[in-house]
């Protein structure tokens, strides 16, 4: 990644245009021309470094629930359960961590009946004991971490 | 604010991601059936309302330059949650810093995302973090791989108009 990009994901990490011509907004805001950023996006989207453009919305306020959910592995059945917790479409996303539990993932759902009805079945097909659940009390923050220098944007 | 059935075509669109050419909302209004100007509007007030938190790019941290990636949790007291998450909150290396309830034989309560371009610089700033809030009884929980991390697809709840 060079300077140019590095300033394209400064804006677009937090402020992605909403209009007509977005890329050509962009490339006013960073110097440069819509017909580089829309070639320097394909690139990191070709690259993996953008995985995806579309908004975070706040899950809450459209009705869903979530809570961080953790099993302890085996490391002989790890693969196995992994593909029954990833199976699941609840579960967003799924981490494997150093220590105990091992295995961390968070699950949406649309009531706190139904989340722990996936916590259940989960449990149950893996067969390592309980999930533990752990939903989050209180937001101290959340927010995207990667400073590409545009400390104004911050 | 409540969503009407324009604001769910509106949300359902956007979840199909927002491409790379020059006009990208023009597709999705044409998909939501209505007018690129009714379908901006829209987004506009999605934004303000705090329903789109965030407007923009999802990265993946590992090849954007931060390889090193953990999960601190703290045993904070009670009384102390306050100064320690604000504490934590303020630093630039912290995504993600939430009490959550515990769990039996899992006393932590306060927990953050540490992420550092390598593992070593993650382990300094979790001392930093350690030493600055006076907080002795923590666990690391290193990233050790991704296994999934999917966009989640939110629908119109069932029955509603």
């Amino acid at each position: 990644m060079d300077d140019l990009d590095r300033r394209l994901l400064g804006v677009i990490q937090e402020h992605f245009p909403i209009d007509e011509r977005p890329y050509l907004q962009i490339a006013r805001q960073i110097g440069s021309t819509q017909v580089e950023v829309l070639d320097r996006m394909k690139a990191l989207v070709d690259r993996g470094i953008i995985r995806d453009i579309s908004p975070v919305f706040d899950l809450q306020k459209l009705g869903y629930c979530s809570t961080l959910a953790a099993l302890d592995v085996p490391a002989e059945r790890l693969d196995e359960v992994t593909r029954i917790v990833n199976a699941r479409e609840e579960v967003t996303h799924n981490y494997l961590r150093e220590g105990e539990p091992n295995l961390w993932f968070t699950v949406i759902a649309e009531s706190p009946e139904a989340l722990q009805r996936v916590l259940d079945e989960i449990a149950r097909e893996a067969g390592c004991g309980p999930v533990a659940n752990f939903p989050a009390q209180r937001k101290f923050t959340a927010r995207v971490v990667f400073d590409f220098g545009d400390r104004d944007d911050a | 604010m409540t969503l009407d059935p324009r604001d769910w075509a509106v949300i359902d669109q956007l979840q199909s991601g927002i491409a790379v050419e020059r006009r990208p909302f023009d597709y999705l209004a044409q998909c939501a059936g209505m007018t690129l100007e009714e379908f901006l509007t829209r987004v506009l007030r999605l934004k303000r309302e705090g329903i789109i938190r965030r407007m923009g790019v999802r990265l993946r941290h590992t090849k954007a330059g931060m390889a090193g990636n953990t999960l601190a949790v703290w045993r904070v007291a009670e009384e102390d949650v306050e100064r320690v998450g604000t504490l934590f909150a303020s630093m630039p290396e912290v995504s993600h810093c939430y009490t959550r309830a515990t769990y039996e034989g899992f006393p932590y309560n306060l927990y953050t995302m540490v992420h550092a371009p390598t593992q070593a610089q993650v382990g300094r700033i979790i001392r930093r973090m350690a030493r600055e809030s006076g907080v002795a009884d923590f666990v690391t929980l290193k990233t050790l791989r991704e296994l999934k991390k999917s966009t989640p697809r939110y629908r119109r709840p069932h029955g509603e108009p």
